[in-house]
């Protein structure tokens, strides 16, 4: 079975092409980021049950929405779509100007990935505190880590690629 | 907040989240956490993100990305990335780690403890310092890099993989640095090497 590449979904098909061959240099690069992709998206059973993957997506547009990050953006509002999450949630994650107040998990949720997305050198072991006390489990509080530190990474991969890519 | 104190001294890393060993498993989960963290370094900082084991597992690969050689010069030049984007974010575990990589590969322990010391205003030869303004733009304004970007690499002669290999270590450690800096914090280290 072939599995979707991402980063090529991101790059769009113009990019994509302009880098294949150098992507191609190391195949299993690809593979391994992918890999990462699907263990941090589409979480084992326990892993979901400590962050659902509706909270999954919203974390990952909101991150990628700091720096305006657009086509990084779509994608995860796309996949939250399509696993049911309401637009009006969708909306209210890309407006980064907007904290979430409807309940203690969520907002607690939201207030921690725009400190650590945006001055990750300012959070302390308060903000952990408070993420547990909101209710999250150890492994949800390195889930949710671990979504913004995927999407920190991969808008990056994108935006050299795609620098890359381009005609010289 | 105070300027954190970056250093190329070996360091500790004091968790803030409990240690997934610590933590109420079942038998065969604790059994695969420990056979991963066997003989790391780090130790505790892995088995922080062991709490949620599939996504370290998986991401333990992409740590190893090497897109060009592993020949010194090159290796040194993709640490200097990874020590760029360190500096920028204020992890100052990850740039001790990744700044005595550069000094190693480099030969050049003052060049790394100078920008260590100075940050992104450091005195650096002409290649080091096209390394860092990109590194830096792509950890602070990743949509705006560009084509135009890359040329000072380039006309340095530096090939496409070599780029990539450097701007994707620097991209790594956005994720490290997250990572590091918000599920625990630096200390000096107490036991002697």
């Amino acid at each position: 079975m072939t599995r979707i590449d991402v980063i090529d979904a991101l790059l769009g098909p113009e990019s994509a092409a302009a880098v294949a061959e150098l992507r191609g240099q190391k195949p299993e690069l690809a593979t391994q980021m992918q890999d990462y992709y699907d263990a941090v998206f589409e979480p084992a059973l326990d892993s979901a049950e400590a962050l659902a993957p509706s909270e999954r997506w919203l974390i990952a547009v909101r991150t990628a929405a700091h720096t305006q990050s657009d086509t990084v953006v779509d994608w995860y509002a796309e996949q939250a779509r399509q696993s049911g999450v309401a637009d009006v949630d969708i909306a209210r994650a890309r407006d980064v100007t907007t904290a979430w107040n409807d309940n203690p998990r969520s907002s607690a949720i939201v207030k921690h990935v725009d400190l650590i997305v945006t001055h990750p050198v300012d959070s302390g072991r308060a903000d952990i505190e408070a993420l547990a006390d909101a209710g999250l489990t150890p492994a949800g509080i390195v889930a949710l880590s671990q979504v913004v530190a995927y999407v920190s990474y991969q808008l990056r991969l994108v935006a050299a690629l795609r620098a890359l890519g381009e005609p010289q | 907040m105070s300027e954190p104190q970056f250093t190329l001294d070996f360091l500790d890393w004091i968790p803030w989240a409990p240690r997934a060993i610590d933590t109420d498993l079942p038998p065969e989960r604790r059994a695969e956490i420990e056979a991963f963290v066997e003989g790391k370094n780090a130790s505790d900082y892995l088995l922080v993100l062991a709490n949620d084991f599939d996504s370290l597992q998986a991401r333990a690969f992409v740590h190893r990305h090497v897109y060009a050689t592993e020949e010194p010069t090159q290796s040194g030049y993709r640490e200097l990335g990874a020590t760029t984007t360190s500096r920028i974010n204020g992890c100052v575990f990850c740039a001790s780690v990744h700044a005595r990589h550069v000094a190693n590969y480099l030969k050049n322990r003052p060049l790394a403890q100078r920008f260590l010391d100075q940050g992104l205003e450091a005195d650096l030869p002409v290649m080091e310092r096209a390394i860092v303004d990109v590194c830096a733009k792509l950890t602070q304004e990743p949509e705006s890099m560009a084509g135009a970007d890359l040329q000072p690499l380039r006309d340095l002669g530096l090939t496409d993989i070599e780029i990539l290999d450097i701007l994707n270590y620097a991209a790594f450690f956005a994720n490290a640095n997250r990572l590091m800096l918000t599920l625990g914090e630096p200390a000096a280290q107490k036991k002697i090497r």
